[in-house]
């Protein structure tokens, strides 16, 4: 057992009032690494009220012992320790709540993520920090206040972002359910990759088919609005209430009167080229890329438009808005399903495989285009670079999926049975046509594609090599093109000329993500898709209660997959709908008039703009606050707290985290429940190791801190001080890790001013992904501090000569 | 030892016969053995490959294995080092440097070629691995420059020197062919 307390001490049970511990084994999660016994024995001879064990407290049992057991007790607050608040804080919220005791009084110390889950292989030095996390946890609650409950009004109207399949499935089914919605469509119509294909892996069913009738129900349907030509500029508030302000560009055509007749297309004058066919062939400055387009009407590309006015002129019903101006549109939404789905891999960066400069080398959105009847080639197969139907074509798997070498890891999931349908269908359409795949691994292990991998090679007669190809050659003058690969089965090196090369890009994540992250308050994963709330049970869910995800912008899926993912985010939609309200923990300040002194600083740090001065006083609109304590923290009287988290709490954990800290050099390290925390959690999860010696304090926002906070972390003895929050820009509440970084910065300032080195003290700034730089971050610090050895090692030498100065100071008074 | 009825059954290498030499070798060079996914793109873009038996791929397979006979095979030395494979490299990585990390490896052994062998005497012997022979020193004079020119040649002193500490090889215990 690791010894925790010296033996024969016994701290009287008053100091703690009445507290109840559980704590939670995990099965083996947290019991393999950390000495549960040890801290049973600790707490009980501490005399704690309730100390209790559990194996899986949030199993059904668990639960119900929990409630029962603080029922039988006369414990007053609780604090649980086991996996992250981030995981079952809800749970054991409606469990305390159920047994008598109000939320407030709930602490969870986070021994598993932050603690079994990072020390794996160090037992000793994982049960001690456990201790000292539990007692920081104890601090924390010795003096919380109960919870204010909030209940907010939901606008029951839902945002979808992106009218592609996934959008669309989850617009109709919320549209289906009485729900209004909004679909907002960068581009000119909807329907997004979907509608660009053929026909659909594994059961070849027609696209344009399936998503034709989906795409005319969404236009005709009485609870669904589509914008096209449309842009998300600003997101502001928070679940059920949401405004978002949207742009739309001028379309130039009236959709209502527009009767699709093409006309103007055909008379338009201007050519330019076709980006829906990735380029190739043409396309009018007026444009509508099909005949199956949603919106019927064209709409005038005006970087290319010259402005002759020839459209107006074979326009019947008169069609043409010349004075259309940008539209610019504030909606007032309680959900946001976001589906803006993604872009394929640019090819052309692969030298060696020389797309864009060998005209037969195609990527397969390009072979979809051509193989599609109302693609450019009227579905004509042809070699580009003579017009004339290859003989010999052959299939690149992986072109920017699973690889390092450009940053895309991941494996894009869809290439493989593409590339076997894709090739099946150019079967279909030159039966002599000799194809070749070349693969690194064949992955369809979706419903139905391990046959269709199986009869394209049985019926009809595709060669799969297991090799990726090195390189592909190009001798332009006799248009010859020639492919080197190696057999890798056979250990042979092949080398084939072929007459078209099809490069199966990989899925990107969509540029944009990175602005809509922004505008969302909604983190990325390291691959630039939306990260979501948790990969098993909550695919379609964010951080955030009111935003969700839809297909692919969540990571790569195929067709079935993403439909099915739509459906559950427009499902959770629903389910938020469902209640007309949310109740939501207020952490809005508490405020003394008795010692306000006027001084507006709260008001000025107030970014929601939550508080207003009338006749000198603050008032708080509760509404209108996010309980981030930026105003608590800039408030120089104390008139203002935070009742969810006082100064006096913050203070006390503060001490606590020091003193309670076994090993050194001690660190305290504040992390803003977002994304610190959260990257925290996820270095656990990850088994990430960093060093033991930071015990954590969770805060709203980094912009909470007040510098008392953390000079009273210095006064206890802390060797160190890490504040990690968002990065700046991203701050959940804004202005926060900004405020907390200048205030970091002046705090450094003082430190130096009084002797102590200033890298004592740090900002860190983590997203909620990026759980090795949160490990990378903690490391560097913690060196920092063990080279600068203990609080005050610098002292002695700035002190002595303090001192010097102050005796010869007090020897010329005396003179 | 072995109950397999087959000729040439693969050995498994277990724990402690593993060349963890090698592994350790190609680790503190960066190259993450388990990250290849052996697709074959090293082998394919490969000049030397084209003409030798040499198969990176293979090669980088039996390194990972932790197999010795790796650096005493000729196809770690077939490679020009043209670093085509370590470019194109969909996980990224190091392949040409593993492969003179491998070579390193074999020399230190013993393991290297007889022309090989025979460079790094002559570099010992005269400074450089093609000798100043007379007909260059007839060259030289014809252009004005000094019979010697101002390399390792020159200096006899630095010469032996290096012979005694760079140009030492092991001995040809491993030696093939």
């Amino acid at each position: 057992m690791v010894p925790l307390t010296p033996k024969g001490q016994k701290v009287k049970s008053k100091k703690y009032g009445k507290i109840g511990i559980f704590l939670c084994r995990c099965g083996t999660n947290v019991a393999d690494v950390i000495d549960i016994e040890a801290l049973r024995e600790k707490y009980e001879n501490e005399g704690i009220l309730l100390v209790e064990v559990d194996d899986h407290l949030c199993s059904e049992q668990g639960v119900y012992d929990f409630i029962n057991k603080i029922k039988q007790s006369d414990v007053e607050r609780v604090v649980i320790a086991g996996c992250s608040p981030l995981l079952h804080r809800e749970l054991f919220t409606e469990a305390i709540r159920e047994a008598g005791i109000d939320p407030g009084h709930l602490q969870m110390a986070n021994i598993r993520e932050q603690c079994s889950w990072v020390h794996y292989d160090d037992h000793e030095n994982a049960t001690r920090k456990a201790a000292a996390i539990i007692d920081t946890s104890i601090a924390k609650i010795r003096s919380s206040k109960p919870l204010l409950l909030y209940k907010t009004h939901i606008t029951e109207r839902a945002l979808v972002i992106g009218g592609g399949v996934a959008g669309l499935t989850a617009a109709l089914e919320l549209a289906d359910a009485g729900i209004e919605t909004v679909i907002v469509e960068k581009e000119g119509f909807i329907g997004g990759h979907m509608a660009k294909w053929d026909k659909l892996f594994p059961t070849f069913d027609c696209s344009i088919c399936i998503l034709g009738p989906m795409m005319a129900r969404a236009s005709r349907h009485k609870n669904l609005r589509i914008m096209t030509l449309s842009k998300v500029k600003e997101v502001r508030g928070s679940v059920g209430q949401y405004k978002v302000h949207i742009v739309q560009k001028a379309r130039y055509v009236d959709i209502e009167t527009c009767t699709g007749c093409n006309r103007c297309i055909e008379i338009c004058p201007v050519e330019v080229a076709d980006e829906y066919n990735n380029g190739i062939g043409l396309r009018k400055a007026m444009v509508r890329p099909s005949g199956d387009t949603v919106p019927l009407a064209p709409y005038i590309d005006t970087e290319n438009c010259i402005g002759c006015q020839s459209c107006a002129g074979v326009c019947e019903p008169k069609s043409l808005r010349f004075d259309e101006e940008d539209k610019s549109e504030i909606l007032n939404v309680g959900a946001i399903i976001v589906a803006t789905g993604f872009e394929t891999f640019d090819a052309s960066i692969v030298e060696e495989l020389g797309y864009g400069e060998n005209p037969n080398v195609l990527t397969s959105l390009e072979l979809e285009r051509l193989i599609n009847p109302t693609g450019p080639t009227s579905g004509i197969v042809v070699k580009p670079s003579d017009g004339k139907p290859p003989k010999r074509v052959a299939f690149l798997l992986c072109v920017g999926s699973r690889s390092t070498r450009f940053n895309r890891p991941y494996c894009s999931r869809v290439c493989c049975t593409a590339a076997i349908k894709e090739a099946i269908q150019l079967k279909q359409h030159l039966p002599n046509v000799e194809i070749y795949i070349f693969y690194t691994d064949i992955r369809t292990f979706g419903k139905g594609q391990e046959e269709l991998y199986i009869r394209a090679a049985n019926d009809f007669k595709i060669t799969f090599f297991r090799g990726a190809v090195g390189e592909v050659i190009h001798d332009p003058i006799n248009d010859k093109t020639i492919i080197r690969a190696e057999d890798t089965l056979l250990r042979r090196m092949i080398e084939l000329e072929v007459d078209l090369v099809v490069l199966m890009v990989g899925m990107d994540a969509s540029p944009t993500n990175i602005e809509l992250s922004r505008l969302l308050k909604t983190p990325l994963d390291e691959n630039g898709f939306f990260l979501e709330q948790h990969p098993k049970l909550g695919p379609s869910s964010t951080h955030l209660k009111g935003i969700f995800l839809a297909g692919v912008v969540q990571g790569p899926k195929d067709i079935a997959d993403t439909v099915a993912h739509a459906g559950l985010a427009a499902s959770k939609v629903k389910t938020l709908f469902a209640t007309g309200q949310i109740i939501s923990e207020a952490c809005a300040p508490s405020f003394d008039e008795s010692v306000c002194i006027g001084c507006r600083l709260c008001e000025e740090a107030c970014a929601p703009k939550a508080i207003k001065f009338i006749n000198t006083v603050p008032t708080i609109d509760i509404a209108a606050c996010r309980g981030c304590g930026a105003c608590a923290a800039v408030c120089p009287s104390g008139a203002l707290d935070l009742p969810c988290l006082t100064n006096e709490q913050l203070e006390q954990a503060t001490q606590a985290a020091v003193r309670f800290n076994p090993l050194k050099p001690a660190i305290v390290g504040y992390l803003c429940r977002w994304c610190a925390y959260a990257a925290a959690d996820k270095a656990g999860i990850s088994r990430i190791k960093y060093p033991p010696n930071v015990i954590t304090i969770q805060v709203p926002c980094t912009g909470r801190l007040n510098i008392d906070t953390i000079l009273s972390a210095f006064s206890e003895g802390a060797d160190g001080v890490a504040v990690m929050g968002c990065h700046v820009q991203d701050c959940h509440y804004r202005s926060g890790a900004r405020q907390a970084r200048d205030r970091v910065e002046k705090v450094r300032e003082v430190l130096k001013a009084i002797g102590i080195d200033k890298r004592r003290l740090y900002f860190g700034s983590v997203s909620a992904s990026e759980a090795e730089l949160f490990a990378e971050q903690i490391e560097n610090f913690v060196n920092i501090i063990t080279e600068l050895g203990p609080l005050g090692a610098e002292i002695s030498k700035t002190s002595r000569a303090f001192h010097a100065q102050t005796t010869k100071r007090k020897v010329t008074k005396s003179g | 030892m072995s109950s397999s009825s087959f000729p040439n059954p693969v050995r498994v290498l277990r724990r402690g016969e593993r060349d963890e030499e090698i592994i350790k070798a190609l680790k503190n060079e960066g190259f993450d053995i388990n990250a290849c996914m052996q697709c074959g793109t090293c082998t394919a873009s490969c000049l030397s490959g084209r003409w030798t038996a040499l198969t990176v791929r293979k090669v980088m397979r039996k390194a990972a294995l932790g197999d010795s006979s790796v650096l005493e095979s000729s196809d770690i030395w077939m490679c020009t080092t043209c670093y085509n494979c370590y470019d194109r490299c969909p996980r990224d990585l190091k392949v040409t440097d593993a492969i003179i990390v491998l070579r390193n490896l074999a020399s230190a052994r013993g393991f290297i070629h007889k022309n090989h062998r025979k460079v790094v005497q002559i570099l010992a012997k005269t400074g450089h691995a093609v000798p100043i022979n007379d007909k260059i020193q007839q060259v030289r004079k014809e252009l004005g420059l000094p019979k010697i020119p101002p390399t390792l040649a020159k200096y006899p002193e630095e010469r032996e020197l290096l012979a005694k500490t760079l140009f030492q090889l092991a001995p040809e215990e491993g030696d093939e062919q």
